[in-house]
């Protein structure tokens, strides 16, 4: 027999098991695991035996060896008694009940998305390397006083910038463009970025096929996995080149590397990738050029420098030495950029979100949540009165107050898991619907993320608590035989459901009326009085490379068509800092031809046009419009005035005429100085605007033949003028559809809690109710009485929910220059339809009860 | 007879066939041996149980020794009904061993 060895197995494990194993198997597990524990030591060292011993006690545990604790069956026991009541009473009471889920399911539905959308927008651009030290460079230019900050730089300023300030550790320089590609037997208008290399450092590329190499070569160009799928080429993409349209001809760039695709929350995506280096050989100005921002630059600070010191510096580099420009360069953080409104849109960047947007989406959402949790307690004190007789033999029958309330709690847990697990059906149902709304693809897999699991126990926990804290309570403490009696009646419970019914209904009101504001304001834009008129206006978009001068052949062709009333061309509108000698302002300048003006239906209010100036023999005209003469106040008359804008080599202008105001940019700001020349020698043309007699879808085909025959494979786009304009109004658009989604759930759910209160209101009267039928009384009578006790509550919530409402309302208007004032409409009508709501509620209910015979409820006790 | 067993319930099932009046570290050691792997006790635990409530093996408690702190081993001994499962299973493979043709996997 040997004799023991010095070294025994860990105290606590052994502890452990025996503290938690039932008695029966405990003897076997512990004797084989100390045995194997000796044996162990023997072969492998005692870290190695303690170790395994640790692991095979713990792996020992199993649901049969448990021990059973008095207290864990009794826990069960009590826990399914109560889930059987309550699944009981929630069945009896089915018809509130089911009210109750559904309000909660989609209070519930609604927070979600409003947490899933807040939740994207707010990690965009996270993905980026080493994200919390990038930064995009912008120039911010002084337009007396509109100050505009440029998100671009220079090729050669950047250089200078990473040669000389050693904070800066690198920079990505890039830009964007389009060109037409082929894609099979078609072809497409493909986007792409033109960018350094580093900036696929940025993005942190991860590559499945190929490698980007030096990314010098000006031929070569890196896709991403879905656009190697959409071109056929999964797999082989290596083999294949992209083909892209450079005038007249394609030229061919051979791909070198498939990445997998960037995620979708970024401000920064590409499917097609070129080197930097056709940036630089498109024109030689681009390598030299001090002045031209065009260029997309992302700067990486290192770690531990100071933000301001390296922006100083940055700032003495360009104002001084060889630069000495009069700019100020501003540095963003990347991660700020998709958010702010702040910055402008950039070359290669996708266009930002909009933090309003979130704003309204959670705000709604949240008002929902709140408004069906509300519903729940109400329907819970009120149905919890009527319960009073339960609660009351419980209580004789011994149950504790902690057993009431343990039996109110669970039902109320019960509620919000089913109401959970409705919801996320729900939100399969709606994703579609809010994908589109927000123009991101949302789906049941972002839902099921990480943080889902502890999401819905916090969501469950926060309702069920909130929901039924307040009435398990108010229940538990009841006083039995006085409830027996029927003498105790819950008086704090009728003002806390009143308080309850008024937050809801200020809430429902605050939605309808922003609702409200948000529509009328819309429809007031988009039929705003524009001072022009493009009804019947196409926009025929040319390929960039082609807008050097309009093919006559096009024109011809599409003269023959007989719907074309005229046809006019525009290169857009250009800003220019104008200055005289006692006034300096921002004016825009359009170069247009002869049928502009009649084109876009803007009328010449004095003088003469463009074309009778020319034939008069002035060579210098100009037209001003009505703000352009705002700044020169001395001036009666201002034909025949000369100013200095610079034309056709002439340092002056002479106005031959002036054109009412219109809002050429849409009617969010003021209208600008404005002013228009004809220089047909400097047209650079890149759309083409026609005005026909026909529909659109009409005169579509005929318009494709005339493009095909010249253009193509290029393909043929048009756009109406009338679409554009509305497209300006996406945001109020979706910020007006949000809000009506909102208020009509919310009024929806409102009204279904204020259906039950009146309903059980009628059941705790319908006593009183058939003692005022049996003398008489008919429907109006009652009604009146029910009215009586919830007129008061809905009044209140108007003049809150009213007041806040146009608060918020005006609060939102003030951020436009052309706006509605809040009216008696954006008033009223939340009104009408509360009270709508609540007539036809109170008179609905009160018609059920007086079909019933009254003696059969005065025959019980 | 339609009983399924699974591969490491199989395969003590036949050490207590091998070994009578087994016990727990006495099937762990022999099927290291076996199988140069090592199992945990846990494991083999359920399995026995498992064994246990299909009748397949029957157990009794052993006498205490030392080096179990004094305490007594369960002891295990498989019964008729196991060896003939484990019987019937063995004569199933080896009549599909019998149709396998050699020549195709043989490594010749």
């Amino acid at each position: 027999m040997k004799s023991p060895p010095p070294i025994h197995p860990p105290k606590w494990a052994d502890r452990l098991l025996e503290g938690f194993c039932k008695k029966e198997y405990l003897e076997e597990i512990q004797g084989d695991l100390y045995e194997s524990f000796y044996w162990r030591l023997e072969e492998r060292g005692a870290r190695y035996a303690k170790w395994k011993f640790i692991k095979e006690t713990l792996l020992s545990f199993r649901w049969s060896n448990l021990k059973t604790f008095k207290f864990m069956d009794q826990l069960l026991t009590l826990l399914k008694s109560h889930l059987k009541t309550g699944w009981r009473f929630l069945w009896k009471t089915r018809g509130f009940s089911s009210i109750n889920i559904i309000g909660l399911s989609v209070g519930i539905v609604f927070s979600w998305f409003a947490y899933i959308y807040a939740k994207d927008q707010l990690s965009y651009n996270k993905h980026l390397y080493d994200v919390e030290n990038l930064y995009r460079m912008s120039m911010q230019l002084e337009m007396f006083g509109n100050q505009i900050n440029f998100p671009g730089c220079s090729h050669v300023t950047i250089d200078q910038i990473v040669k000389t300030i050693p904070e800066v550790e690198s920079a990505a320089r890039f830009t964007d463009d389009h060109a037409i590609m082929q894609l099979g037997n078609s072809t497409i208008d493909q986007d792409f970025l033109i960018a350094e290399k580093q900036l696929l450092t940025y993005l942190n590329l991860e590559f499945v096929e190929g490698d980007p190499g030096e990314f010098t070569a000006p031929k070569q160009a890196i896709i991403s996995e879905s656009f190697a799928y959409k071109l056929g080429l999964r797999g082989n993409a290596l083999d294949g080149n992209i083909q892209l349209l450079d005038s007249t001809t394609y030229v061919s760039y051979k791909i070198t590397g498939v990445y997998k695709n960037i995620p979708t929350n970024t401000s920064l995506n590409a499917d097609l990738i070129l080197p930097y280096s056709n940036y630089l050989n498109k024109s030689a100005e681009n390598a030299t050029s001090r002045t031209n921002f065009d260029l997309s630059t992302i700067l990486q600070f290192s770690a531990n420098s100071n933000r301001e010191i390296v922006y100083s510096k940055i700032n003495k580099l360009i104002q001084t030495g060889e630069n000495n420009s009069q700019y100020i360069a501003n540095i963003q953080p990347i991660k700020d950029i998709h958010l702010s409104t702040e910055y402008w849109p950039a070359k290669g960047f996708l266009p930002g979100g909009n933090g309003q947007l979130i704003w309204f989406i959670v705000i709604a959402g949240v008002f929902c949540l709140v408004i069906s949790i509300i519903n729940y307690a109400n329907f819970s004190i009120s149905l919890y009165i009527n319960r009073a007789r339960e609660v009351a033999v419980r209580k004789i029958m011994g149950s504790a107050n902690s057993g009431v309330f343990q039996q109110l709690m669970t039902e109320s847990f019960l509620t919000t898991l089913i109401a959970t697990i409705i919801s996320i059906g729900l939100f399969t149902l709606i994703a579609p619907q809010f994908s589109l709304l927000v123009e991101k693809e949302f789906t049941l897999s972002d839902l099921f993320t990480l943080e889902f699991i502890p999401g819905v126990v916090a969501i469950i926990f926060f309702i069920a608590i909130i929901s039924g804290l307040y009435p398990s309570f108010l229940l538990s403490k009841f006083q039995i035989l006085k409830a027996l009696k029927g003498i105790q009646k819950i008086g704090k419970g009728k003002y806390v459901t009143q308080t309850l019914l008024i937050i809801q209904f200020s809430m429902s009101v605050i939605l309808i009326c922003c609702m409200l504001t948000f529509k009328s304001q819309l429809n007031y834009m988009l039929s705003f009085d524009r001072g022009y008129n493009v009804e019947g206006v196409l926009n025929i978009g040319l390929p960039l490379g082609m807008n050097e001068s309009l093919n006559p052949a096009l024109i011809n062709n599409l003269q023959q068509i007989p719907e074309i009333s005229s046809m006019t061309s525009s290169n857009g509108y250009s800003m220019t800092n104008y200055q005289d000698s006692d006034t300096k302002f921002s004016l825009l300048y359009l170069n247009i031809d002869s049928s502009f003006i009649d084109l876009m239906g803007i009328s010449l209010i004095a003088g003469e046009s463009l074309k009778e100036a020319k034939d008069n023999g002035i060579s210098n005209a100009v037209l001003v419009n009505e703000s352009f003469l705002k700044n020169y106040p001395n001036i009666k008359n201002p034909i025949g005035h000369n100013i200095p804008f610079k034309q056709k080599g002439q340092n002056s202008s002479v106005i031959v005429g002036v054109v009412r105001n219109y809002y050429a940019l849409g009617p969010k700001g003021d209208v600008e100085p404005l002013a228009f020349f004809s220089d047909e020698s400097k047209r650079n043309v890149y759309s083409l605007l026609i005005k026909s007699s026909a529909d659109r879808f009409t005169i579509e085909d005929k318009l494709k033949s005339a493009w095909d025959e010249i253009y193509a494979p290029i393909p043929f786009q048009s756009t109406s003028l009338e679409a554009e304009y509305n497209k300006k109004f996406d945001h109020e658009a979706k910020v007006a559809t949000i809000a009506g989604t909102g208020s009509v759930i919310a009024i929806f759910i409102a009204s279904f809690g204020l259906l039950g209160l009146v309903g059980l209101t009628i059941q705790r009267k319908l006593k009183e109710v058939s003692v005022r039928r049996v003398l008489g009384a008919g429907i109006n009578n009652i009604s009146t009485m029910l009215l009586k006790s919830f007129l008061g509550p809905i009044a209140i919530s108007l003049v809150v929910g009213l007041s806040v409402g146009t608060y918020l309302a005006d609060d939102w208007l003030s951020n436009y220059t052309n706006s509605i004032h809040v009216g008696w409409q954006e008033l009223t009508v939340p009104a009408m339809i509360i009270l709508i709501v609540l007539i036809s509620i109170i008179f609905t209910q009160a018609l059920r009860v007086t079909k019933n015979n009254p003696i059969i409820h005065l025959k019980d006790d | 007879m339609n009983l399924q067993l699974g591969v490491l319930e199989e395969i003590i099932l036949l050490i207590l066939l091998a070994n009578e009046n087994t016990y727990g570290v006495e099937i762990a050691k022999e099927y290291e041996s076996q199988f140069s792997q090592s199992i945990s006790l846990p494991a083999i635990h359920v399995v026995l149980k498992r064994l246990e409530k299909k009748n397949l093996v029957k157990s009794r408690m052993g006498e205490p020794t030392a080096e179990r702190g004094g305490r007594r081993k369960r002891i295990y001994q498989a019964t008729k009904e196991g060896y003939r499962i484990a019987h019937s299973l063995h004569e199933k493979r080896s009549n599909l061993w019998r149709v396998i043709p050699d020549f195709s996997f043989s490594p010749i």
